[in-house]
Formats: structure tokens, C-alpha cells, sequence
């Protein structure tokens, strides 16, 4: 019942499965990709600041439940309706600024050194198997 | 002997332990007295490790008995439970870092340790850093030591609600939009917020990775100059770091500000500003005026854009960064997954608390295709924008005087439901992070309700000695020390 596929960007019309809040939990829901109608969907609701919860969690790998989602929802295009006012500033000739100071290729020598010791780390894992971290089975 | 640590500072503990009036564990069971008395109202700390910090102080003892030296020799100190400390839990206000033991110390922990300081607690934050009043910590309610029906502001709410408090000497902070100098300005402390690439990361827990820094909340300015001068410098382990060199802060000090020019934005004095803020504000400047300085006016026009731009870089940055916790290398994992994708969804529902999943939801549709240019790359032009206001500014003046809040620190409650409002209040201090500045916080004054503010002095990169200079000759004035 909780198979999945993590796929999200697939050519149009291919069918996955997907995830979704419905209640306390999560369900999941086949579904045949969209194509063109798509992105006009997207580009309609990037003029009007819509956000679509559940599908941003599902990218962000995050369940919510169905009041999150409803609380998000209004909060979020609150925020986002506010943050659009980015957009009253004409930007084509201004360059992005992605870090304060503009430190650019910082080199060391290449020189193997220790790294932590192996036991403390393993010891904050959940699960572990001899010297490994322990997670369900991906492979059926 | 005993000693009243509820007003000692880090510089004074410094000269009592070199002068033999006190030994370190003194001074620390001294506090942790204190801390049994206070905290359980308080609640500034989130773990005390008693035993440990005894041992370290016994250990300061003995290197100074054989001749040790180091400029934080025995002195405890407090850490924001956002940086690791070996052997230590590191929680981050989450749930999801449930049993996490940091295996290896943050490099301005480790610089802390170098000069013999003793680390005696971590406090108590917003769930990573997000926040701006320590609400959304998911282990325990931190209130304000000038009025405990009022937050203490936030992330950094433990560390500045432990100095404030008289709880602890001085404390390590991390600031990403103000949290640094809000809580220090909600309860009255001093918080230094350096230049972006001052001081490193390593080992501090990710939040937005280009506007996140750590400093120092001390009870004094001359203390936030003499942590800054041990933890500041380029790190191997974080490539953002600047290779510039790090000057004694303290050694400029003077009591006047003759030829200092300092300038006031008229962005940052708006309606809708608490009048007693603005007074004690307006105060302040009167003070450095009488002290010699110049006051010119200055313009910041984007301000206005500031707080739009932060939430957007913010919280990408922070999506991106929160990605790690997935269940599989350190702390909660829910149970019952039935495969690895199951494992993620679960684990990140149950272990992060609400303001998390808002940004990094926020933050996912920000980055997610066909929203990426409207919003994060325009919004890093917009932060273009934002450092050439300040380039022009600091052409005609030297630093920037503006308030660091436009209201004192509020009741519980009084903002948990409405969070853009708690967002818009972060407008004088986010900018700075957009800018990569620095800024200092100082109390300046109470409002009539018997509340603490802030005055913020803003620096240009590396213009942290000009900062503490004024912020001490202000601090000076205002105890009435001024040439004593």
C-alpha cells in the first residue's frame, strides 16, 4: 500500500504514482503527468501568487496533513503575494549578488586527512548494521 | 570564595582570575547556582553540563597555577545550541535531532576552548535559527528576564535571555536576519552580528548558508570586542571565510567620537514605529552627538524590498540545507516506513515543527522550476540593489545609527499566528545580513512599560572596529563613565 515511485518531472501523458496529504496520513494516488495544459496551470498561478501546498511538500519530502495544508495554504500565498512585490523593481541590467564577498576559488593542498572518527558518528544513526547506516529496502 | 556573577562581566572575570581573587570553579559553581535559582523561570538554558564545566575549570585552574596562559582562561561561557560541542548534544531547538551527540567541535568553539574558556551550557533557540522569539523551540519556553510575560526575542532567545539574566557571563549567537541583535535588543544585553566571511561556520548547523553568522552577546561592548577577536579569522574549513586580518577590536576604545561621521537613515524611522523606540533611539543619537560625532543623513531606498528579498533567498537557502534530515545518519526517525521515500515524508513530518515545513515549503516553491527566476534569481538582483544603497551610504559616513527593532519585545502568543507580521518585523536587522554588513546591538534605554531597546551601529564590511568604537563611547555616556 505505501509503494511509490519519487519521480516528479516525467514526459507528458507517462503515468506515476504520488503522494498526498488526506487526513492524519498520507495517501497515494495514481496519476498521468500533464503536459502543455500544465504549464499554462503554472504560469496562471505565477500571476496570481497561488501556491499548491501539497505538491511543493511532495518535492520537499515532507508529509503534512490536511489542516497543515489548509493552514499553509493561506499563509503561504499571504507570503507570497507579499514577497511578489520584488517584481515593482526593474531587474534586466542588475547582476545577482549570490554571496556578500566575493571570495572565488579558495584552493588547499591536495593532502589526505583524517575525517571523524567513525564510531561517534555511527553512534547518532538510527539504525545501523556493522559499520553501516541502516535504512529500508530499495531494491525489491 | 563566593562572587556575585549576576553582573560580571567576561573582561572582569578575565583580570579577577589573572589577578588570583577567584578560581575558575568558583566562578562556575558561583553560576550555576545562579542558573539552579533563575533558570527554572528563565528557562535560557536547554542543557547544563554541571559536571563537565567543573572539570574544565579545574583544568583552567591548573594550567594557570603552572603558568598557562589563554585570554579566556576558566571563564564559563554559554553556547546558542546551534553550534556543535563535542561530546555534547546539539538539538537546535528540534525535535528532530533527538539523541544527536556532536562527534567534533565547531571552529569557534574549538577557538573558545584554545584560550581556555570553559563551555558551560547550550541555550535554548527557535527550531533552526527560524524565528524571531524563540516560540518555536520545540523543547522548552525561554522569557525575558525584564518581563517574563514577554518573549525574548529570537533565535537566539537562551543566549541572550542567560546574559541578560545574570545567568551567564557571555554567549555565542548565530545571526542569519537578526538573530543576534533582536533578542539581545528584547532584553537588554549587547550582540555583535560581524561581517559575513568574519568568522566561521564550521560546525555551525545550516540555516541560509550566505547570510548566516555567529558572534558574541556579552554585558558590554568591550566584551563583544574581545570574543570577536577570538573567534574571528580564516578557517581552512570554511572557504567563505576572509583572508583579512583580525586588528585588536578593543584597541581604538576612546570615550570621545570627535571626526567619527555617522549616519542616520530616514528609511529606518517610519510610521507605525513604537514611539518609546523611537525616542530611545533618537536619545542615543542626541548622546553620540554630545560626544563629538557627526549626524548626516543617509538613504537607504530598497529597504522597503528587504524583507521581500529575505524570505525568499532565506528560505531557499534553508530548503536546500534542511534536505540532510532525512532519518538515515543522525537523530529521529520515525517508525513504520515501508520504504526509503516513506522513511523521508515521515521522519520530516513528525521531527519539524511548524515554522520549519512553512520555510521549507516557502523555500521549495521559490527554487521549484518556473518560479526560480520570478523569484530567487530576482530577488539576488534585488540584494545588488540592497549592498549599493549601503556602498553609497558609507561614502558619507563612517557607520549607521538606526533602531534594530521597530517595537520592544511582545507577550507570548501575541504573533505565533500570524507570521508574516512576525516577518515584517525583522526590516532593520535582515537588510544587513542581504548586505553582508556588519552591525552591533546596545542597549540604548526602557520604554515607559519598563522594556529593554536596542540602538543598532552599522558597519560597512570589516568595519567592525568602528562599530564596537562607537558602541563603547555610547555605552560609556550613557553609565555616565564617560572620562573616568
Amino acid at each position: 500500500m505505501w509503494k511509490t515511485t519519487p519521480a516528479i518531472i516525467l514526459p507528458v501523458g507517462v503515468a506515476c504514482k504520488l503522494f498526498l496529504s488526506d487526513g492524519d496520513g498520507i495517501r497515494y494516488v495514481e496519476a498521468v503527468a500533464a503536459g502543455r495544459k500544465g504549464e499554462e496551470m503554472q504560469a496562471e498561478r505565477r500571476q496570481t501568487g497561488h501556491v499548491d501546498v501539497a505538491y511543493v511538500a511532495r518535492l520537499a519530502r515532507l508529509g503534512l496533513t490536511a489542516d497543515e495544508v489548509q493552514t499553509f495554504q493561506s499563509q503561504l500565498e499571504q507570503i507570497v503575494g507579499y514577497v511578489r512585490k520584488i517584481g515593482e523593481l526593474d531587474l534586466s541590467r542588475v547582476e545577482p549578488t549570490l554571496f556578500s564577498q566575493s571570495i572565488q576559488n579558495v584552493f588547499r593542498d591536495d593532502v589526505a586527512r583524517p575525517g571523524l572518527d567513525r564510531a561517534p558518528v555511527l553512534s547518532n544513526a538510527p539504525a545501523t548494521v556493522g559499520e553501516q547506516f541502516s535504512v529500508p529496502r530499495i531494491v525489491e | 570564595m563566593t562572587m556575585d556573577v549576576s553582573n560580571l562581566t567576561v573582561t572582569k572575570a578575565v583580570e579577577s582570575l589573572s589577578e588570583n581573587a577567584v578560581r575558575s570553579v568558583d566562578l562556575v559553581q558561583a553560576l550555576i547556582g545562579r542558573i539552579r535559582e533563575r533558570d527554572p523561570v528563565l528557562g535560557a538554558y536547554v542543557d547544563l553540563n554541571e559536571a563537565d564545566a567543573l572539570e574544565q575549570a579545574a583544568v583552567a585552574d591548573t594550567r594557570r597555577a603552572q603558568g598557562g596562559a589563554g585570554r579566556l582562561l576558566g571563564v564559563p561561557l554559554a553556547i546558542k545550541d546551534v553550534l556543535n560541542v563535542r561530546g555534547q548534544s546539539c538539538r537546535c531547538g528540534s525535535r528532530i535531532l533527538e539523541g544527536y551527540v556532536s562527534p567534533y567541535d565547531a571552529t569557534v568553539v574549538a577557538r573558545l576552548r584554545a584560550e581556555g574558556a570553559v563551555l558551560l551550557g547550550r541555550t535554548n533557540m527557535d527550531e533552526f535559527a527560524m524565528g524571531s522569539s524563540t516560540e518555536n523551540s520545540a523543547l522548552k519556553v525561554t522569557r525575558n528576564p525584564a518581563n517574563t510575560a514577554h518573549v525574548p526575542g529570537g533565535s537566539s532567545g537562551g543566549s541572550a535571555a542567560a546574559v541578560a539574566g545574570g545567568i551567564a557571563l557571555a554567549s555565542l549567537g548565530s545571526d542569519t536576519g537578526g538573530s543576534i541583535r533582536q533578542p539581545a535588543a528584547f532584553c537588554g544585553c549587547v550582540g555583535l552580528k560581524p561581517t559575513y566571511g568574519r568568522v566561521s561556520r564550521y560546525g555551525l548547523v545550516a540555516f541560509a548558508s550566505s547570510l548566516d553568522q555567529v558572534g558574541p552577546l556579552t554585558r558590554n561592548v568591550r566584551d563583544a570586542a574581545l570574543l570577536l577577536g577570538i573567534i574571528a579569522g580564516r578557517d581552512p574549513a570554511d572557504a567563505t571565510t576572509a583572508d583579512v586580518p583580525v586588528p585588536d577590536y578593543a584597541a581604538g576604545f576612546t570615550d570621545s567620537l570627535k571626526g567619527v561621521r555617522l549616519g542616520l537613515p530616514r528609511e529606518y524611522f517610519v510610521d507605525g514605529m513604537d514611539p518609546d523606540v523611537e525616542g530611545r533611539v533618537r536619545e542615543a543619537v542626541a548622546v553620540c552627538r554630545g560626544l563629538g560625532a557627526e549626524i548626516v543623513p543617509v538613504s537607504l531606498p530598497h529597504t522597503e524590498y528587504a524583507i521581500a528579498t529575505y524570505y525568499i533567498i532565506a528560505t531557499a537557502e534553508a530548503s536546500a540545507n534542511l534536505a540532510r534530515y532525512d532519518g538515515v545518519r543522525y537523530g529521529f526517525r520515525a517508525d513504520g516506513a515501508e520504504d526509503s521515500l516513506d522513511l523521508y515524508v515521515r521522519t520530516r513530518a513528525q521531527g519539524f515543527g511548524p515554522e520549519v515545513k512553512r520555510r521549507i515549503i516557502l523555500g521549495t516553491y521559490v527554487l521549484s522550476s518556473g518560479y526560480y527566476d520570478a523569484y530567487y534569481l530576482s530577488a539576488q538582483k534585488v540584494r545588488t540593489l540592497i549592498r549599493g544603497d549601503f556602498d553609497a551610504a558609507f561614502q558619507q559616513c563612517d557607520a549607521i545609527l538606526a533602531p534594530v527593532t521597530p517595537t520592544p519585545a511582545y507577550r507570548f502568543g501575541e504573533r505565533t499566528g500570524d507570521p508574516l507580521s512576525m516577518y515584517l518585523s525583522d526590516i532593520f536587522t535582515a537588510t544587513i545580513n542581504l548586505a553582508g554588513i556588519c552591525a552591533l546591538s546596545v542597549p540604548c534605554g526602557l520604554t515607559g512599560g519598563g522594556l529593554p531597546v536596542g540602538l543598532q551601529v552599522i558597519g560597512p564590511a570589516f568595519g567592525e572596529s568602528a562599530i564596537l568604537r562607537v558602541g563603547h563611547a555610547y555605552e560609556r555616556s550613557r553609565d555616565g563613565k564617560a572620562g573616568a
